[in-house]
């Protein structure tokens, strides 16, 4: 039977100024009816491109696509807008982005059908069966910014099989989730794809994904390198007898960048030739200021009706990782910043190295993180135009630092996370890991006694997760730095000093 | 309802849904449009107002005898179908159409014998507004029994027969000429009596008979049916009055044609009936009215360039919002037309929706405008916005800014680096524009007849500021980048924040080069046309106040007065007598109608305007034509009063032309010479010339009567003359006479003549002249008939050669027009003087003025003796041109246009900055985390709503000047819809520009500390750490 998705030797080139980017380099894969595939890969590997050419999103720059018999790099736009209307539902990875602040939960759900003409009483029952399936029935004339990032995240794996399509696309799904909500999302897609007799074509770099695939997939540098499945592991011989063996069995065997190859019967076995692979070289981290004591004090805040967090108290010792964990909606994101001083609590306070935090003025605590606290969002706001290094330099001249002591501090910053090499790359033209990496280097390049980072690892591969943890762990270790982490990612958990679990405990009042 | 209509109905409540979101902005962008849109309806408006007002004022300037629809009857009635009340019904029926209201009967009798009495009768029905009372009362209603009537002129008896006994009641003068129009003779109007200059008057007296009396009654049917005017000639009249108001500009055409049909309709029956129109003055009023209504066009092709940019800009600030929303729903599969259906809804319900909001805006400021205005509200609104024309206008306006709106959302204005549309589009434009430019000026005739004119008008200002637009949004962005690489703390920041959404901060860039460019052209223009208007006065009248002789009753101006009279009257600080004089030009009179002007050094350096582009300074102009030496006219002084001739033989007969002490000429004939011996031929000098000097003597054949072919035959001869007791040594001959050598007595001079009747020779003194011709700045093509400056310019005057030397070239001479030469009066009488004794006359008089006695100096001239003279002041004209309506609302037109770019450029700054703050939280957020205080976050949004500024007022106000020069060079018509003499010259009026870049640069400041203030206020603190939230 012909698969539902045929990928035969995709490519697609972005174009830039510098010249095209590939992102898919000759990918082939396909995906059955019912089959629920999960392609993992790390940041930067063409996941999310894969998944914007199987949804018609994005057209191939060469090679076959047939998404349930159509060549969706061939046919008419109009043609594949209808086509995606009939076959494909998509969930994107950032999930309040696809859903609209102005629609209600059941009325976001049945957008879809909306669109596709259902009439006005098919819409709300099967929006509303669908929002009883995932435990938010109550909830369904809650607008987004009153439901927490799962919620969201569920709703819009909700809308996106509304219309009961062949093939659910999803990426990322729960990137922006703790495990537990990740893994209640997992399951409630494959389940819901299930149920609707519909394949799903996941991409993520949780390898927790995995869990509810009939098959992995590995995808690198835009190719299919390894695939898992009833067989057990495989190594994908690609077109012209190309193998790719992932750098992590290579980096085992002590191979570096050649390989003697001897054959036996059914056998080919790669010797590693010359110098192992070379680690990157770590510089010294740049001079920083003693770490502080971070205490939550009885912290309470409410968000109109809505309590984020209740009576919380916490503390955070200099020269140890600790990490926030919880649920989605737990509040992870609202401690980090009563702590990072964005906001102030309605009641307790927030004390910093004796300063009590939540006591200054706005203008004040600006003045006290510049001093003391470095902060990475989950979305950082890099200037694409700018190099690595020069929005690490924007950021300190924020911080009082210029000149040539701005550069070296950089450069020193960026050599830490990994990126020397591509220091004078403009930001547009790295990955999302290699970004998340810059947004460190911006926080620690000046040194801050406190560190706060919101879900720094939410869309990095493992390998990358266990270097920036990594990296986390040598900065407050070495240097007696707080560092306090909000995540999820099991893999930066399991590298941290302490743990602050927060409970799920949003509380509507009136 | 099927699947499609369903879904698409989905999406449409989705877009309403979008569009009532309080953050959503599409009210903000909604408003601007209807602001843009409302200027567009309000010019409409009021350039009907100014239009109608003008015709309004021409009508009003009609001459009394025409300005009036008339059908009129002649003849004697034969009764039956010409008897009174069937000519009355028959005429009311014709005219009934006609949208003058109802006419005024009248009759006039043809002066005649009537019950014995020679008298005029007429009669009016409803005589009362008509008369100005002198004396008595008004009459009753005319019968043939007691026909009371009031006496217009005139005496004699008045028939008092059986069957017309007239009755005078009172005397009376018309108001006007309006009623009986050419009925009457001019003088049988008190009002229409001009003053005669003494002479005049007293010729007047003399041919004209005494007249009889005119008396006129009230009622036209009681006056006519007495039987004793039986067969009385007589005019009926029908007159519908014009004034002021009517007809409005719009009843023009109609009046016309209805009036036409009246006449096809009356004249269908009898050719005793006529019907008169002012068509030409109504259709010249029109005209003038259309051409500047069309020149309005300019500002309405700013409005229409205002909407659009602001469509765009409102578009650049949904962009961001509206692009999720299509990516969401394409994400949940929405289809092509989907997506398109939401953008277009969206975008025709701003568009649309603040269009119909602007129109309904302007038209109700257009409405009261009107109404303050005394025109007709309903009719103004009806002939303009809520036309057939005006609504589709509208619509159309609005149709493009949704279409602007759909068409943006949907552009990637983020693009870099690349030359796209929008760049050929501009350079399109700028082609478009110099092609305009090279192809010459749009005058009032192509204005006046439409086809490309009104066209470029209306274009010209968009392309310009649409390329200047363009230009601004391609600095702006990379202005940025420079800054994010290389600039300094904050402006590092907002170079960053510009580089990352080039598109919008480009967006906000461009309409504020635009409405800045299109605010500056209008202030521009409105000095043009003010200082144009200025200039216009100044020109026509090159000092204060010029006197003239008045055609009417020629008296010349030193007639009238001595000059010390005019210099002596309280205000005028010196008098200045000007000659001026039509010449011919060239070798063989290769130019006519050049203006010859002879004015006094120091009337020339007074001179109120001159240009530099035009050739030298005033100041270099009088110094070149100055005089090298002494100028006065020479003769031989006359002391005694008699004049003795000493001459040979000849038939040869004598004049002497002696220029009297008062400056005038006189010829004295001293008679014919004996044909066969030397005579001694003697005149008396008349008592006004004595003391005065002989200039010349004539030498003139005698007529020849005896066969007409004998004029084809010179007189050819020579003789000795001698004016005894004077010397004639060193005088030279002239028009056939040659001085020849020989033997002659002291003082006298022997000559050669050839003589005809169509030239008389003259003998006459050296001039100063004669070696040194005067010297005159002439105008370009002037000088390229002789080669340039240096050459003798030979010219006629009066059929008299005068040679005049090129001192200078210059492109126009004030007080002229065409072809033009300006000469030192003293030399170019002389020259003038010379050839023909007495034609340099003074023809005018140029007085300066003292600063604040216009008034005292006109209030003084309008007496006696000065009164019959033609009068022309400076600042009249200017008065004038500000009473003007055309004018009037052409300037206030241009000031509402700038100051409703001015404003909306401030709304789009607002727009702009609130969607920079709406689109960049995630960024400020993220900056704030990294430590930046809302103090320079404020900061950085200022910088960049600085930058904005910026580079928007930069480049739309070079926009701004180089629109205004090519709208200079490109529309040649002044603001009262002339050809403007002197051409228009760019003015920029730095006042107008100082202070509408304060109010521009307050009202910028405000909108970014109150804007900035606001978003940063909460003591809290942004609530999350970066992200796009």
């Amino acid at each position: 039977m012909t698969p539902l998705v045929d990928l035969r030797d995709v490519f697609v080139v972005h174009p830039s100024e510098d010249g095209g980017v590939a992102a898919l380099r000759g990918l082939t894969l396909g995906v059955e009816r019912g089959e629920i595939c999960v392609v993992l890969g790390p940041s930067g590997a063409g996941k999310s491109t894969l998944v914007r050419v199987v949804a018609g999103l994005e057209r191939p720059s060469a090679g076959l696509a047939l998404v349930d018999g159509l060549d969706v790099g061939a046919a008419s736009a109009s043609a594949v807008a209808r086509h995606r209307a009939r076959v494909v539902g998509y969930a994107d990875q950032h999930y309040w982005r696809a859903l609209s602040g102005d629609l209600t939960a059941v009325e976001l759900v049945a957008l879809p059908l909306g669109l596709r003409g259902a009439t006005g009483d098919r819409r709300d029952r099967r929006a509303r069966e669908l929002l009883e399936r995932v435990g938010l029935l109550e909830r369904a004339d809650a607008r987004p910014a009153e439901l927490s990032g799962g919620e969201q995240q569920r709703i819009a794996l909700c809308a996106a099989v509304a219309h009961s399509p062949a093939l659910v696309v999803a990426d990322e799904p729960t990137g922006e989730l703790d495990e537990t909500t990740a893994r209640g999302v997992l399951d409630l897609l494959a389940g819901l794809a299930r149920d609707e007799g519909a394949a799903a074509l996941v991409v993520s770099h949780d390898p927790t994904s995995a869990a509810i695939a009939d098959r992995v997939v590995q995808v690198r540098d835009g190719r299919v390198g390894e695939e898992r499945g009833d067989e057990g592991d495989t190594v994908v011989i690609g077109r012209g007898g190309w193998l790719r063996v992932p750098e992590e069995t290579l980096r085992a065997a002590g191979i570096g960048e050649r390989a003697a190859v001897r054959l036996g019967r059914g056998v080919v076995e790669l010797h590693p030739v010359g110098a192992a692979a070379v680690e990157d070289d770590p510089r010294d981290a740049p001079p920083t200021a003693a770490g502080a004591l971070v205490e939550a004090r009885g912290v309470t805040r409410r968000f109109g009706l809505e309590t984020a967090l209740e009576r919380v108290d916490a503390s955070f010792e200099p020269g140890t990782l600790t990490v926030v964990t919880g649920p989605s909606g737990s509040g992870k994101s609202t401690l980090l910043a009563l702590l990072a001083g964005l906001d102030t609590p309605d009641e307790g306070e927030v004390v910093i190295g004796g300063v009590v935090l939540s006591r200054l003025d706005r203008d004040a605590r600006a003045a006290f993180r510049r001093e003391h606290v470095g902060v990475v969002g989950q979305t950082p706001g890099l200037s694409g135009l700018l190099s690595a290094r020069e929005n690490v330099e924007l950021v300190l001249g924020i911080r009082g630092v210029d000149g040539v002591e701005a550069h070296e501090r950089a450069m020193d910053a960026l050599a830490i996370v990994g990126l020397a090499d591509n220091a004078g790359r403009a930001v547009d033209r790295l990955s999302a890991g290699e970004r998340e990496r810059v947004a460190l280097a911006r926080a620690i390049a000046s040194g801050p006694g406190v560190l706060i980072a919101d879900e720094p690892t939410a869309r990095l591969d493992s390998g990358t997760t266990i270097a920036i943890g990594g990296l986390l762990g040598d900065l407050a270790r070495e240097h007696g730095t707080t560092v306090v982490c909000a995540t999820h990612d099991p893999l930066l958990i399991a590298l941290a000093g302490a743990e602050v679990p927060l409970a799920r405990t949003p509380v509507r009042s009136g | 309802m099927g699947r499609v209509t369903r879904s698409a109905w989905y999406v449409t409540a989705l877009a309403l849904r979008r569009l009532v979101r309080p953050q959503g902005g599409a009210l903000g962008a909604a408003l601007g449009i209807a602001a843009a849109t409302a200027v567009l309806a309000g010019i409409l408006v009021g350039a009907t107002v100014a239009k109608d007002r003008s015709v309004a004022q021409a009508v009003e300037r009609l001459p009394a005898a025409s300005r009036a629809v008339r059908a009129s009857w002649f003849g004697v009635p034969a009764g039956g179908d010409e008897a009174w009340p069937v000519l009355d019904r028959r005429a009311r029926g014709a005219l009934a159409p006609l949208p003058t209201g109802a006419p005024v009967p009248i009759v006039l009798l043809r002066e005649a014998t009537l019950g014995g009495a020679f008298v005029g009768l007429a009669a009016v029905d409803g005589l009362a507004p008509y008369v100005l009372l002198r004396s008595g009362r008004l009459p009753q209603a005319c019968t043939p029994e007691r026909c009371e009537v009031l006496r217009l002129r005139g005496r004699g008896r008045l028939p008092d027969v059986p069957g017309l006994r007239v009755v005078q009641v009172g005397t009376a003068t018309l108001r006007s000429r309006q009623l009986f129009g050419d009925f009457l003779p001019p003088t049988d109007n008190a009002l229409a009596d001009a003053e005669l200059a003494p002479a005049l008057a007293r010729a007047d007296r003399y041919h004209r008979p005494a007249p009889g009396p005119l008396v006129v009654a009230e009622g036209v049917s009681g006056l006519v049916s007495s039987p004793v005017l039986d067969r009385a000639y007589r005019s009926y009249g029908w007159v519908q009055r014009l004034s002021g108001g009517t007809p409005r500009l719009w009843q023009i055409d109609r009046l016309v044609a209805d009036a036409d049909r009246a006449r096809a309709e009356l004249q269908a029956g009898s050719d005793a009936w006529s019907v008169s129109v002012p068509v030409q003055e109504l259709g010249s009023a029109k005209q003038d009215a259309t051409i500047s209504g069309r020149r309005l066009l300019l500002v309405g092709g700013e409005a229409a360039a205002l909407l659009v940019a602001f469509a765009v800009l409102a578009a650049g600030t949904l962009r961001r919002d509206l692009a999720a929303a299509r990516r969401r729903l394409t994400w949940h599969g929405a289809q092509r037309w989907q997506r398109a259906l939401l953008t277009g809804t969206e975008s025709g319900v701003i568009g649309l929706g603040g269009g119909a909001l602007g129109w309904v805006i302007g038209s109700a400021i257009g409405a009261l405008a009107a109404g303050l205005a005394g025109a007709p509200v309903g009719a103004v609104l009806r002939e303009s916005v809520l036309s057939p024309g005006g609504l589709l206008l509208g619509l159309a306006a609005a149709v493009l800014a949704a279409l602007v709106i759909a068409v943006t959302v949907s552009l990637d204005l983020g693009r870099r680096g690349r030359v796209g549309p929008l760049e050929i589009a501009a350079l399109a434009g700028v082609v478009a524009v110099l092609a305009v430019v090279a192809s010459g000026s749009v005058d009032a005739g192509e204005l006046a007849h439409g086809g490309a004119a009104p066209a470029i008008l209306l274009l010209l200002p968009g392309l310009v500021a649409f390329a200047a637009a363009v230009a601004a949004s391609r600095l702006l962005p990379a202005t940025g980048r420079a800054l994010a690489r290389r600039g300094r703390s904050g402006a590092r920041l907002a170079g960053v924040s510009i580089a990352r959404s080039p598109g919008a901060a480009g967006v906000a860039a461009a309409f504020l080069a635009l409405a800045v460019g299109l605010a500056v052209l209008a202030a521009a223009y409105r000095s043009t046309l003010q200082t144009g208007e200025r200039d216009q006065a100044a020109y026509a009248v090159p000092a204060d106040v010029v006197v003239r002789e008045d055609l009417r009753s020629l008296v010349p101006v030193l007639h009238a007065a001595p000059i010390r009279r005019y210099s002596s009257l309280p205000g005028v600080e010196a008098a200045y007598p000007v000659f001026r004089a039509t010449a011919s030009a060239g070798p063989a009179s290769s130019v006519s109608g050049v203006t010859v002007l002879g004015v006094p050094g120091a009337a020339i350096r007074a001179m109120p305007l001159w240009r530099s582009d035009w050739g030298a300074s005033l100041n270099g102009l009088a110094d070149a034509v100055a005089p090298s030496g002494p100028t006065a006219l020479r003769g031989l002084r006359l002391a005694g009063p008699r004049l003795r001739l000493a001459v040979g033989p000849g038939l040869v007969s004598y004049r002497a032309t002696v220029r009297q002490p008062d400056g005038s000429f006189r010829v004295v004939d001293f008679g014919r010479a004996d044909g066969r011996r030397p005579t001694v031929l003697a005149a008396e000098l008349p008592v006004q010339a004595r003391g005065g000097s002989l200039v010349s003597l004539t030498l003139v054949p005698p007529r020849i009567v005896e066969r007409g072919s004998d004029e084809g035959l010179a007189l050819r001869g020579s003789t000795t003359i001698r004016l005894l007791g004077a010397s004639l040594g060193d005088w030279v001959g002239g028009g056939g006479v040659t001085v020849v050598a020989g033997p002659s007595k002291p003082g006298a001079v022997r000559v050669d003549y050839t003589l005809t009747p169509q030239r008389s020779g003259v003998l006459r003194a050296r001039q100063p002249t004669d070696d040194a011709p005067p010297a005159a700045a002439v105008t370009p093509a002037l000088a390229r008939l002789v080669g340039g400056v240096g050459r003798i310019l030979p010219l006629r005057i009066g059929g008299d050669p005068v040679d005049v030397r090129v001192a200078a070239v210059v492109d126009r001479i004030p007080g002229t027009e065409g072809d033009a030469l300006l000469a030192d009066l003293g030399a170019v009488s002389t020259a003038i003087d010379t050839v023909a004794p007495g034609t340099a006359q003074a023809s005018e008089l140029w007085l300066d003025v003292a600063a604040g006695q216009g008034d005292a100096v006109s209030t003084a001239l309008a007496r006696r003796p000065f009164a019959v003279l033609e009068k022309d002041s400076r600042a009249a004209r200017e008065a004038d041109a500000r009473r003007d309506p055309l004018g009037h609302g052409t300037l206030l037109a241009l000031a509402a246009a700038a100051l409703a770019a001015l404003a909306l450029a401030a709304a789009g700054l607002v727009l702009a900055i609130r969607a920079d703050l709406r689109d960049d939280r995630g960024e400020l957020t993220d900056l704030e985390a990294q430590g930046a205080r809302p103090a320079d976050l404020r900061r950085v949004v200022t910088t960049r709503a600085t930058l904005v500024g910026a580079v928007g007022v930069a480049v739309g106000a070079l926009a701004g000047v180089a629109l205004a020069l090519l709208v200079t060079r490109v529309v040649s018509v002044t603001a009262r819809a002339a050809a403007p003499q002197p051409p228009l010259a760019t003015t920029i009026d730095p006042l107008t520009l100082a202070l509408g870049a304060a109010a521009f640069t307050a009202a910028a400041v405000a909108v970014v500390v109150l804007t900035t203030r606001r978003a940063f206020a909460d003591p809290r603190g942004p609530g999350r750490i970066g992200g796009e939230g």
